[in-house]
């Protein structure tokens, strides 16, 4: 009998060579990728098998003495972890104080074999680590990385964790230059998959098994999940042993037929074996993270969480579970701490589906607090009010250690204290401020006031007199008031009771026995009408939160749903075919849109946005070919029409909806090279500035010269040029912050006023009623008429301005070099913050000449586009093509990027906007779901056309 | 550091010493060593693999690896394999210099020898290598040719081929399985060749006052008034990892672009040997083709030619991978037929 050939869930390793098939290419791409940097970034959705790829495929690339791997997963501190488990491999330890760099280099120096550190699961770190553990590795792996010694790092890391490594970038910058991709197996390299092993292993394959069994677990895809391979094949595994037999016949596979979802059907049916199911449920939900992936927990943490949850349990109990569960190969043995964890995170997306609201939230209170503990521990760091807020209805219901509760309960005094030491603080000032009020005021009434005091006191204590009878008169006439009105509003008991005082006072004692039974039975009379208001109160709470669960249900529901559209929109950007691909994204966002998600969701945008890529790639995506970079671009922000003016000085109109090009006007023999060359704000004139001083002013309709200027030789480079009209005056200014204002006289221009703004001049940018703001790289703009008279309009943020730009209403809008965006409206004294800065500067920004719209490209290359009106959520994308030159906002939602080459994409920023197009595209494909790919993509609710809005 | 190492660690970091006295004051310097007073071995065995040219040094850092820590078979391949590997960068050396006087005046060579020397020269093994360089040598002195590396001339003395013809008929056998050695005899034949290995080492231990760099590019600046100056981007081949380090040397003189050169002192440019076609370095092309992105960065062994096609056996990369997409490849193939035609 043949030895198990497959892997179930756990990863390969470099002892598993021989059974592992179907990854020759990528093998070879990261055994080329090894090799031309220290750093090699591998990464790829949950399942595509990456570690194996690293641990069995690229090691097996090595000869023995060419290769060390130190295999790291964090635990509690990744760099400690590193160094802990780096340690192990030094015959001769290092002494001092233990960096990352210097123990690593005792490795290779114990050992003299190139050392290759696997950091798996990097994603852990960004799900479990805090701030300061973050900043420690980046700051260690740099200098690892600047150390000459022969180590390599490769990061491996779950794709929809790639954002969070531009932490690393200010440090790493080249982290994101060697990197590795992985896809799902296609159905070819599964095919290998299947076979190799089973050569490998003595087993006999019948004829067409290895594709039907893929039709079994990956109908209507393109590609192959390879946990459910993994999965599905060792269950074949197991039925040809237990028939005795040594060969995958398809009677085997059709004892199994087909299943959607190999790894859920695998999981229910393990847990529907558990004497408790529900119980065993709660447990394998213990192991899973607030982000869905699998985490080490130790008993004593199952044991809480699974009275958080309420459901109580034993020690006897949970050893059975997770005994019978290791065995069942769901969780792998304990580790050297006596921590489980799950075989697979595919098992953790699958118990995470499972995972209700609350339970979600509980987790993630959860996991704050033991980070917030963990902080403490380090920092003695306290939770703010706001965290406590955050945490209180909750904590009830969370079972913490003894630390914990006290950590919460200190930490709540300690903020009482702060609050408390606050108001000291406040009443100190304030009673001495009093104080010394009081004093003077006194010292001085004490001077004025002792010859009228006399006089004063007479009068005021008449004055006192008076009030005191008025008083008395006005408590009388109230009492009797008040005793009619008790009486009159059949208020029984007061009036009852106002009769007893009044029987008392007389001293008439039958009437107050009297008084006194009537009483009696009236305030029983009372409390049983109380009681039944009571009881009327509790069905009417009773009815409205049975209204509330249906609510909760639906609100569950929705939630779900909103799940599912992400992992749609993430899973669409897997597929290889565009019609797929654009289907999956949009129907990811109609069911976002529908379940009250975020229809600009990061991975929605990210989804629609890559799959119109795909998609236009199959129709002309560019309009390219100006064959100059286009140094100008300017629209009426309204259509598609765009007036380009190239670097060689050739004035185009570009319809990019028609995509048709041509030249208005072709300065290319004025252009020297090294000229700048500038759009006036009528779009009238082409404003040029050679080199050695001269500048002119080309009218667009004429090609001819209407004015001309010399700044002199050697003055500094022009930083911008433009003017207040087109007739003049003009403006310059310079790299050294020299602005000039330039009036016309017989055709030349001579200067009017000067200014010196202190920084160099970046932009003119017009404004309503003959005004110019002069944008340089301060904190500060200036405004400026045709006459020369200024003003300074401060910026909230001390960053300097980079790039500039204004609607049609004279709104100026400011980017900045922390990446802030700012806006000053017109005539306004002071800037607002549209958008705080990402710590990027801003590269490239436009208005939308109506307001309501304003986009900027950052230096990481990210694309952001703010509504003003503050409908849409800000939409985030980084262009395919990189960072552009110029941008522009033309009609219909639509972007235009133009790019040194020459080419000019359009970009459709709303969700809207490009769903409509990639329906468009879709159709013109005639790409339709049919039942098979929408269960196996979609999964939820009944099969729709998605285009059909 | 395993103490089968440590003999072999001090004699041949001693000869190296003697070529190049400022690697003592390496050591002291080393900003990790805590110890007091005590050399720490590792650190030598560090700078002997930094010291000798990349393609020797690749072989003794794996000689020196914890794996191979035992005597054992596999330490034996290796012990074979490092002196096959140093033998060969020395013929190449040699090579290298004929193929550069060869362009410049014509060499005798008799018949005989030309005869032999193409046949063994189509098979790089430890008897060929061997002979080449005894031969190599002789031909250099009958036309009145100094060594490049001019220490050359007293080292590679009858002892030092003594040495080398030592392994010969060992490397054959053992090699290609003729002989069957117990676990004893193994251990054995590791001394036996450790100390021959160590004497060979000690006698080549001139390499360390070279520097093998390859050149990435070379640009000019030129003024209008000044002189052109050559900016020579180098990569440093003595090394203890691939990784290797960027230096940028600024001279009036320029040597050659995308090669691979043996110098005297990066101080002195022009005193260089282009050791191309026989050692290249594929990390320096520019990968502007698709079939480029199947190269390995690494630096490569001329191995032979055969169906008019070069053959190479990387340093690091142990795969066999085609080189033929290399943009200098036309240009290697003319310069080795070119010093084929010095024997023909």
């Amino acid at each position: 009998m043949s030895t198990r050939p497959f892997k179930f869930l756990d990863s390969y390793t470099r002892d598993d060579e021989s059974i592992f098939f179907g990854r020759d290419k990528e093998i070879e791409q990261l055994h080329t990728k090894v090799f031309e940097s220290r750093l090699l970034l591998v990464y790829g959705v949950s399942g595509s098998g990456k570690s194996s790829l690293v641990n069995c495929g690229l090691s097996s690339k090595f000869e023995r003495t060419d290769w060390l791997p130190i295999n790291v997963r964090r635990r509690s501190n990744i760099t400690q972890d590193i160094i802990e488990a780096a340690s192990a491999y030094c015959t001769t330890p290092p002494t001092g104080k233990l960096s990352l760099r210097k123990v690593l280099r005792s490795v290779y120096l114990d050992q003299f074999m190139p050392v290759y550190l696997i950091l798996d699961q990097l994603e852990e770190l960004f799900i479990f680590g805090d701030k300061e553990e973050i900043d420690t590795f980046i700051d260690q792996l740099a200098k690892v990385l600047a150390a000459d010694i022969n180590a390599k790092v490769v990061l491996i890391i779950r794709e929809e964790f790639l954002a969070q490594l531009t932490a690393f970038e200010d440090r790493i910058p080249e982290l994101f230059e060697n990197r590795a991709r992985l896809e799902k197996m296609s159905w070819r390299n599964a095919t290998q998959a299947i076979e190799g092993p089973c050569k490998s292993a003595g087993i006999a394959l019948e004829d067409g098994f290895a594709e039907r069994l893929l039709g079994n677990i990956a109908a209507g895809r393109m590609e192959v999940e390879l946990t459910y391979l993994q999965v599905y094949l060792d269950r074949v595994y197991e039925l040809m042993q237990a028939g005795g037999q040594n060969t995958f016949t398809n009677a085997l596979l059709d004892k199994i037929g087909p299943v959607g979802d190999v790894l859920a059907s695998f999981l229910n049916e393990q847990i529907a074996n558990f004497p408790d199911p529900d119980l065993a449920l709660t447990v394998f939900k213990s192991f899973v993270s607030n982000r869905g992936t699998k985490r080490l927990i130790s008993t004593s943490e199952i044991k809480q969480f699974a009275e958080e949850l309420g459901k109580p349990i034993g020690d006897p109990q949970l050893q059975e579970i997770i005994l019978k569960a290791v065995n069942l190969r769901i969780l792998k043995d304990q580790d050297d701490q006596g921590r489980y964890e799950l075989r697979h995170d595919s098992l953790a997306a699958t118990i995470y589906a499972k995972i209700s609201l609350f339970e979600k939230e509980l987790i993630e209170i959860r996991q704050f607090i033991d980070q917030a503990y963990g902080t403490h521990l380090k920092r003695r760091a306290w939770l703010s009010v706001e965290d406590l807020k955050y945490i209180a209805p909750y904590e009830d219901r969370l079972f913490l250690n003894k630390e914990q509760r006290a950590f919460i309960t200190l930490s709540r005094k300690e903020a009482t204290r702060k609050t408390r030491r606050r108001l000291a603080w406040g009443v100190s000032i304030g009673s001495t401020v009093l104080i010394s009020l009081t004093v003077l005021t006194l010292w001085a009434l004490r001077e004025k006031g002792l010859a009228e005091q006399q006089e004063q006191l007479a009068n005021s204590m008449s004055k006192e007199a008076v009030a005191a009878r008025d008083m008395a008169l006005t408590a009388e006439q109230e009492a009797q008031q008040q005793r009619a009105n008790a009486v009159a509003k059949g208020d029984s008991l007061s009036a009852m009771f106002l009769e007893l005082e009044e029987a008392y006072r007389t001293g008439d004692m039958e009437r107050v026995r009297a008084l006194n039974s009537e009483r009696e039975a009236l305030e029983s009379r009372m409390a049983e009408e109380q009681k039944s208001q009571e009881l009327e109160k509790s069905l009417v709470k009773e009815t409205a939160a049975l209204t509330a669960a249906e609510r909760a249900n639906a609100d569950k529901e929705r939630v779900n749903r909103v799940n599912r559209a992400s992992q749609i929109a993430q899973n669409s950007q897997s597929m290889d075919e565009a019609g797929l691909r654009g289907l999956m994204a949009m129907e990811a966002y109609r069911l976002m849109k529908e379940n009250g998600g975020e229809p600009h969701a990061q991975e929605i945008v990210d989804a629609l946005y890559r799959a119109l890529y795909t998609l236009e790639l199959k129709e002309p995506w560019k309009v390219g070919g100006l064959s100059s970079e286009p140094r100008t671009m300017v629209s009426d922000g309204a259509s598609s029409k765009l007036l380009v003016m190239g670097y060689k000085g050739v004035l185009r109109s570009v319809d990019m909806k028609a995509r048709v090009k041509s030249v208005v006007r072709d300065l290319s023999t004025k252009v020297l090279a090294g000229d700048k060359a500038f759009l006036s704000p009528s779009r009238q004139l082409v404003l040029l500035s050679h080199t050695d001083g001269p500048f002119e002013a080309w009218s667009v309709t004429t090609g001819q010269v209407v004015a001309r200027g010399d700044r002199g030789a050697g003055a500094p480079e022009i930083g911008a040029l433009s003017a207040f009209g087109d007739e003049g005056p003009f403006i310059t200014g310079d790299r050294k912050g020299h602005v000039v204002i330039w009036s016309l006289k017989n055709g030349s221009l001579t200067e009017q006023a000067s200014f010196d703004v202190g920084a160099a001049v970046r932009a003119f940018e017009e404004l309503p009623g003959k005004e110019m703001a002069c944008i340089s790289g301060s904190a500060s703009i200036m405004i400026l008429d045709a006459e020369g008279h200024d003003r300074i309009v401060l910026l909230p943020s001390k960053t300097a301005v980079t790039r500039s730009a204004a609607d049609a209403n004279g709104t100026l809008v400011l980017g900045t070099s922390d990446g802030s965006i700012l806006l000053r409206k017109s005539s306004a004294t002071a800037a607002t913050v549209l958008s705080a800065g990402s710590g990027r500067a801003c590269d490239v920004l436009t208005a939308s000449s109506n307001g309501r719209w304003v986009a900027d490209v950052n230096s990481a290359g990210q694309l952001s586009v703010h509504d003003r009106s503050g409908q849409l959520a800000p939409l985030r994308i980084r262009p395919a093509e990189g960072v552009p030159l110029t941008m522009l906002f033309g009609g219909d939602e639509e972007l235009y990027l133009g790019y040194g080459d020459g080419k000019i994409v359009r970009v459709l920023f709303t969700a809207d906007a490009m769903g409509d197009r990639i329906c468009q595209l879709v159709a013109i494909l005639g790409r339709r779901w049919n039942p098979e790919t929408w269960q196996g993509n979609i999964g939820i609710g009944e099969l729709r056309n998605t285009c059909d809005r | 550091m395993a103490s089968l190492n440590e003999k072999l660690i001090q004699s041949v970091y001693d000869g190296l010493v003697l070529h190049r006295p400022q690697l003592k004051s390496l050591v002291d310097l080393d900003e990790d060593d805590d110890a007091d007073g005590e050399v720490d071995i590792r650190l030598l065995a560090d700078l002997i693999i930094r010291s000798y040219p990349w393609p020797i040094g690749v072989e003794l850092r794996r000689l020196f690896s914890a794996q191979l820590a035992e005597p054992d078979r596999m330490r034996l391949e290796q012990l074979f394999k490092t002196l096959e590997r140093t033998l060969q960068f020395l013929a190449f050396v040699q090579a290298s210099q004929l193929l550069t006087t060869s362009g410049t005046r014509k060499l005798v060579v008799s018949a005989d020898l030309g005869a032999e020397f193409i046949k063994r020269w189509s098979t790089i093994s430890l008897g060929n290598l061997t002979w080449s360089i005894e031969r190599m040598q002789g031909l250099m002195d009958a036309n009145g040719l100094v060594p490049f590396m001019d220490e050359a001339k007293q080292e590679l003395s009858p002892e030092f081929f003594t040495n080398c013809s030592f392994w010969i008929p060992e490397r054959n056998a053992i090699g290609h399985y003729e002989i069957h050695l117990s676990d004893e005899q193994i251990q054995i034949k590791c001394v036996e060749l450790q100390e021959r290995l160590m004497a060979i080492l000690r006698s080549l231990a001139f390499l360390a006052k070279y520097k093998l760099v390859s050149v990435r590019s070379i640009q000019v600046e030129k003024t209008r008034r000044g002189e052109a100056h050559f900016n020579h981007q180098l990569n440093i081949l003595n090394s203890s990892n691939s990784d290797f380090k960027a230096q940028d040397v600024d001279t009036n003189l320029f040597t050659e672009s995308r090669s691979v050169l043996l110098l005297r002192t990066t101080k002195r440019m022009n005193e260089y040997l282009n050791m191309s076609p026989f050692v290249i370095d594929t990390g320096i092309e520019r990968i502007d083709t698709k079939e480029k992105t199947a190269i390995k960065k690494d630096i490569f062994l001329y191995a032979r030619l055969a169906n008019d096609t070069l053959h190479y056996s990387g340093t690091e990369a142990t795969d066999k991978y085609d080189l033929r997409a290399l943009s200098v490849y036309s240009q290697m193939m003319e310069d080795l037929k070119a010093f084929l035609q010095i024997f023909s």
